[in-house]
């Protein structure tokens, strides 16, 4: 018989037991059959079959086997189009982050200057984020032409949305002290948000761009499959009329360059915090 | 109220009422007039509204009812442009000292002066040579007259010296009146008696009418012209600490004189620990 | 004395400040070059938004009103995106976890094994989604199928990392106590880490989700089903009214799903 230490009155192992076991709750059981309904209907309504994937297999080997080897005099040709993916990132991600800055200061309840401004601020960026920048550009593909034009404005619209975001939220989580301080010192709303809100939330906001830059330029391949231009328009353009040597080609290119500009950003990141 | 020459009146009280949302008011039907240069001490224990009542003098919190009158300027009267003007007459210090921690120490003290900067310098933080100059003498009449802190963050200063900070910050703008919120809670003994003191100095050197909140009944005694205790939103005292009687004190701090010292040593002891231990 | 402390100290301070201001102009007329070369080489400028904004607003005032007749209809496609992102991140948890166990410094049997696996989900998540989800369309046919596939590919990188990243940050000591008392690697594992890095591990998996969701609304556009197709062809075909409708159902979707997700995470820690 085990006995407390204290009282030296026996311990009810059966009790112990039965509380550490875990008995379901019927709420618990209805939420569990919920979810296997859910991803028994998920699976049925996907079409998803071991059989497919085997049969599959085979023209998976015979693409990948038509890819090889890669290109390589494409290489020399695919340079340009770096470049051009290049550029889409820096230039969405530097005007995104300017734009995003007056946002987050409208968007932040502890500094905006007023409700009436800082709820439809809140909506804009909200829509902004709604949908991905793919079907931004695809709309901007149909208004203005294709062109890494389209591309840029999709990019900067979604990556205004999620930094402005992000942003408002880090503005607004910060230490209300000096804020209060300065508003008693007779500065204005926005300088009570440039001295006060500022300082504090610069290193949040330096990592956020350079998340946003690395995550620009991933995008800004995956928007030339709607004629952005870029890379991954060459991608596309190979994929899609079978010279799938080239196609590799652009692959490794691509990886190669995202793998650069992730260490890159580590390194910035390092040095910056 | 004897009526004194107008002239003399800096603060004036007025009626002021201030309600959050449907809840009791903080602080209910307020009338009060602080003279230049007077040192007024606002006594209670915490949640009596000591620092609503202060954060409706420069309409950091906009009173329900009633208004302020500083300098002669009715603060509920003016446009919000004219508000920002007046608060810059207004310094305020705060119990946790309020400073921008991810900026130097002169960058903190030059945002005294936010008010008065003009715009293009205001988005480039681009600070007058003036402004630096009025800091760098502000900072040295604060205390702090080692040059090697002033470009050093300002979270790498002990309690004491943030304090000066902001004082050197308040000075900056060359207010008239100073309003204190706790501006000793969150220090070690010694500290206290310095900070208490260096505000008393430049309160008499320049004239200025101090409001202060407090809870140390102690420091009160010593340094008050005259002392205003508040309970549930009213004043329940009102005159020079010679009349705080242990019954009046009683009466402000609900609880025995006894149970009250007791308690502010056990919070002293603990200030001086915390104060040594941040020493090591 | 004020005034000799502030003589004294004014120039090195008005130094000091001279040079940290060169060195943010600095910094700022690098970022500035680069914009300007990439606006060049993208063609991004005034005179090409003055055109395009309005062109932009002109396509969005065609497409009001929403013709809502069609929900209806773009229910089932809706339906099929949710599930392509449900299984899309539920499947690459299955091979996440283990090759995260094995990619984990702390926790791997061979650190060659450490690296080689970390180089394997590197390429998983480097590659984005709809890349993958061209290829298997081309392997597999079309249909939402081979959209699961893309983003069970893409997933396991991204929740690989998230995974081994959570697992390296654990308090060692545990690992240290548990194999003093003669846990063998499973156990430890099981009963030393996992309790540890579930809650981190749940959460950045709903972030997954979240992302997939958003992904998978897409993946239409390549042939991989979902509401992305409905939307991509009444692009094609100029049907504007219901591009609008696919839109205004897709951000109200995700705006739901985002408040759900974060109603989840907030649970869970």
């Amino acid at each position: 018989m085990i006995t407390n230490a204290k009282t030296k009155s026996p311990v009810d192992i059966e009790a112990v037991l039965q509380a550490s076991s875990r008995k379901l709750t019927p709420l618990q059981m209805l939420i569990l059959a919920v979810v296997a309904v859910v991803y028994w209907s998920a699976i049925q309504g996907t079409e998803i079959s071991l059989k497919d994937i085997v049969t599959g297999m085979p023209a998976i080997a015979e693409l990948v086997g038509q890819m090889f080897p890669p290109d390589w005099k494409y290489l020399s040709e695919l340079g340009s189009r770096v470049i051009e993916t290049l550029q889409i990132g820096i230039i969405a991600t530097i005007i995104a982050s300017l734009l995003s800055l007056p946002l987050a200061f409208l968007a932040a309840k502890n500094v905006s200057p007023h409700p009436l401004v800082y709820l439809p601020v809140r909506l804009f960026l909200t829509i902004c984020r709604g949908v991905s920048e793919l079907i931004w550009a695809l709309l901007f593909v149909v208004a203005v032409g294709l062109g890494p034009f389209a591309g840029v404005i999709a990019l900067i619209i979604y990556c205004v949305g999620v930094i402005g975001k992000l942003l408002a939220e880090a503005v607004e989580a910060v230490d209300p002290g000096p804020l209060e301080a300065m508003e008693a010192a007779g500065a204005s709303r926005w300088k009570v948000f440039l001295y006060g809100a500022w300082p504090q939330v610069l290193p949040l906001y330096f990592s956020y761009c350079l998340y946003y830059w690395d995550h620009n330029t991933r995008q800004a391949v995956v928007l030339g499959f709607v004629g952005a231009g870029g890379v991954g328009y060459a991608l596309f353009f190979n994929l899609s009329t079978y010279y799938f040597e080239k196609a590799m080609m652009a692959m490794i290119v691509l990886i190669l360059m995202i793998v650069i500009i992730d260490r890159f950003c580590l390194f910035l990141r390092q040095r910056i915090i | 109220m004897d009526g004194a020459n107008d002239q003399d009146v800096m603060v004036e009280v007025r009626n002021v009422t201030k309600a959050y949302g449907k809840a009791d008011p903080a602080i209910k039907n307020i009338n009060l007039a602080f003279e230049k240069g007077e040192f007024v001490v606002l006594l209670g224990p915490s949640g009596v509204g000591k620092s609503t009542l202060l954060r409706c003098l420069n309409f950091l919190v906009q009173p329900t009812k009633g208004d302020i009158v500083i300098d002669g300027q009715t603060l509920g009267a003016l446009s919000r442009k004219g508000l920002l003007a007046a608060r810059q007459n207004i310094g305020m210090i705060f119990q946790e000292f309020n400073l921008v921690n991810r900026m130097s120490v002169l960058m903190n003290v030059m945002c005294g002066r936010l008010g008065g900067l003009g715009f293009w310098r205001s988005l480039t933080y681009n600070f007058t040579r003036e402004d630096h100059e009025a800091a760098v003498r502000a900072l040295v009449r604060a205390g702090l007259e080692d040059p090697e802190l002033y470009l050093r963050r300002a979270d790498t200063l002990s309690g004491g010296q943030k304090q000066r900070v902001a004082i050197a910050r308040m000075l900056v703008q060359e207010p008239k009146v100073i309003l204190a919120d706790e501006p000793i809670a969150s220090l070690d003994v010694i500290m206290r008696t310095q900070i208490m003191d260096l505000i008393r100095d430049i309160a008499n050197r320049d004239g200025l009418t101090v409001v202060m909140s407090l809870h140390q009944l102690d420091v009160a005694r010593k340094y008050a012209d005259r002392v205003i205790a508040l309970a549930r939103g009213e004043i329940t005292f009102d005159g020079p600490p010679s009349q705080l009687t242990d019954v009046v004190v009683e009466r402000v701090f609900m609880k025995p004189v006894s149970a009250l010292e007791q308690e502010l040593k056990a919070e002293e002891a603990k200030a001086a620990a915390v104060g040594s231990a941040a020493d090591d | 004395m004020i005034e000799v402390v502030a003589t004294g100290m004014f120039d090195v301070v008005m130094e000091r400040r001279r040079v940290s201001r060169r060195q943010a102009f600095i910094v700022a007329a690098v970022i500035a070059a680069l914009g300007l070369w990439s606006a060049w080489g993208t063609e991004f400028n005034l005179a090409k938004l003055a055109l395009g904004l309005p062109a932009f607003f002109d396509l969005g005032a065609r497409m009001m009103p929403p013709d809502l007749s069609i929900l209806k209809a773009l229910m089932g496609p809706m339906i099929e995106t949710l599930e392509m992102a449900l299984l899309g991140t539920t499947i690459p948890i299955f091979f996440a976890l283990p090759l995260a166990f094995l990619a984990a410094v702390n926790t791997t049997p061979h650190p060659v094994v450490s690296v080689l696996l970390r180089f394997l989900i590197g390429a998983f998540r480097t590659v984005p989604e709809l890349i993958w989800a061209m290829v298997l369309v081309t392997a597999v046919g079309l249909g939402p199928f081979p959209g699961v596939l893309a983003l069970t590919l893409h997933s396991i990188g991204g929740l690989g990392k998230f995974y081994y990243e959570a697992i390296e940050a654990t308090d060692p000591g545990i690992i240290d106590a548990m194999t003093a008392a003669g846990a063998s690697r499973f156990q430890v594992i099981w009963f030393g880490i996992m309790p540890m890095v579930l809650p981190v591990m749940m959460s950045s998996t709903l972030f997954y989700w979240e992302y997939n969701n958003r992904a998978s609304t897409v993946l239409g556009l390549v042939g991989a089903g979902g509401i992305g197709l409905a939307l991509t062809q009444a692009l094609q075909d100029f049907r504007y009214h219901e591009v609008i409708t696919c839109l205004i159902l897709i951000v109200l979707i995700l705006v739901v799903i985002d408040r759900f997700s974060a109603f989840l995470r907030s649970r869970i820690i």
